[in-house]
């Protein structure tokens, strides 16, 4: 049973890294592709599609900030809070990658045939990195709890 | 898979506004074909079959009642999905309304038994209601009401306009309430090339719009070619 224990700890030191990586693969795959058929159909403003399109990928980094504040000793007692904060926080990153990409092909798509509103077309995906950011905040905050 | 090719493709198509305001293609057919080619065989048939039974203008001018009606009832059966059937029907349906409301002000009766006249849900309700101004429609057909108006009044281009008016519309419904058609998906590609289908069709009828057109295909044919005094 503790070896069921020790695992799960252990899964949730890698799931912030894991997790958010899948869901900045995702985010920026699909808004890459956008910015890729805007380049196409646009004469001029190619460097900030392409860089919108990476915005996803701010969740891995997350995701490691919160993998090291995790990684310690793994014990029984520690454990099974290392796999829920780690895990939670890693679903919260991959969702918000994913729809962040989302967010992002869609400020691609409106911005590449009026461009005068690329900053306001922008908003959505911000706010969906807000919310990355409270989950990756507060998982900081709880881990400082976590015996060592 | 087309969901991938989907975000580039669909990124890459110019946006279309709406085909009363517009003066001219915002994309030609080549370009659009060369652009459809990012998708893969099965998407790429799919939008083949859809743009062949659901065009503005008839594809092939020979084509009979019962050969579009199967070729309705093909699609149909292998549509994707729910958005697809949706605006196969509503665009059946629109047809066979017309077809119907046609005949009848030519004095024709209602069609024989067996005789295909039409496809659509609304085939045999329009058979029993014929003699009723809207075809027993008023209520599930909203649109079917202006479109009498319109056809006894003889203003056949105001009716062409307030019928494709009322696809456009029903297109972009689709597009914004069904939560089903993402925006970066194959229906969104659908809704894309309907419209696109309506903005030309609009635009062939117009003699000036027709010669932009004209224009815009001989520039895109020869953008390559570099005339014969400039090369010498």
């Amino acid at each position: 049973m503790d070896s069921i224990i020790l695992t799960l700890g252990w899964i949730g030191i890698y799931a912030p890294l894991a997790l958010g990586a899948i869901g900045s693969i995702i985010g920026c795959a699909r808004a890459g592709q956008a910015a890729a058929g805007a380049l196409l159909e646009t004469e001029s403003g190619h460097g900030r599609f392409i860089g919108v399109s990476a915005m996803p990928s701010s969740q891995t980094i997350y995701g490691i900030v919160v993998m090291l504040t995790l990684n310690r000793e793994v014990a029984v007692d520690n454990a099974p809070g290392l796999f829920a904060i780690g895990v939670l926080a890693g679903v919260a990153l991959l969702y918000s990658g994913i729809h962040q990409g989302n967010c992002c092909a869609a400020s691609i798509n409106v911005s590449k045939s009026k461009s005068e509103i690329f900053g306001l077309s922008i908003a959505p995906a911000a706010v969906v990195e807000g919310f990355a950011v409270f989950a990756f905040v507060f998982a900081l905050l709880l881990s400082a709890g976590l015996p060592q | 898979m087309a969901g991938d090719a989907c975000y580039t493709l669909l990124a890459s198509l110019p946006h279309l506004p709406h085909f009363t305001r517009a003066r001219h293609l915002p994309i030609t057919r080549e370009r659009l074909d060369r652009r459809l080619g990012m998708l893969d065989a099965d998407a790429r048939a799919i939008t083949e079959r859809a743009r062949t039974v659901l065009a503005c203008h008839r594809p092939d001018p020979g084509i009979t009642d019962a050969a579009m009606q199967a070729r309705y009832r093909e699609l149909i059966a292998e549509a994707p999905s729910r958005t697809l059937v949706a605006v196969a029907e509503f665009r059946m349906s629109m047809l066979t309304i017309m077809a119907a409301l046609r005949r009848r002000r030519r004095g024709e009766g209602p069609p024989a038994a067996g005789e295909i006249w039409g496809a659509g849900p609304w085939v045999r309700r329009i058979e029993q209601n014929w003699s009723d101004n809207h075809l027993g429609l008023s209520a599930a057909q909203p649109w079917v009401a202006r479109a009498y108006q319109l056809l006894e009044s003889g203003d056949e281009a105001s009716l062409e306009r307030y019928l494709m008016d009322t696809l456009w519309h029903r297109l972009d419904r689709l597009a914004e309430e069904d939560p089903s058609v993402h925006p970066f998906g194959l229906d969104a590609l659908l809704v894309y090339l309907f419209k696109w289908c309506i903005l030309e069709h609009w635009l062939m009828h117009s003699a000036a719009q027709a010669r932009d057109h004209f224009i815009d295909l001989v520039s895109e044919a020869t953008r390559d070619v570099t005339p014969f005094f400039e090369s010498a």
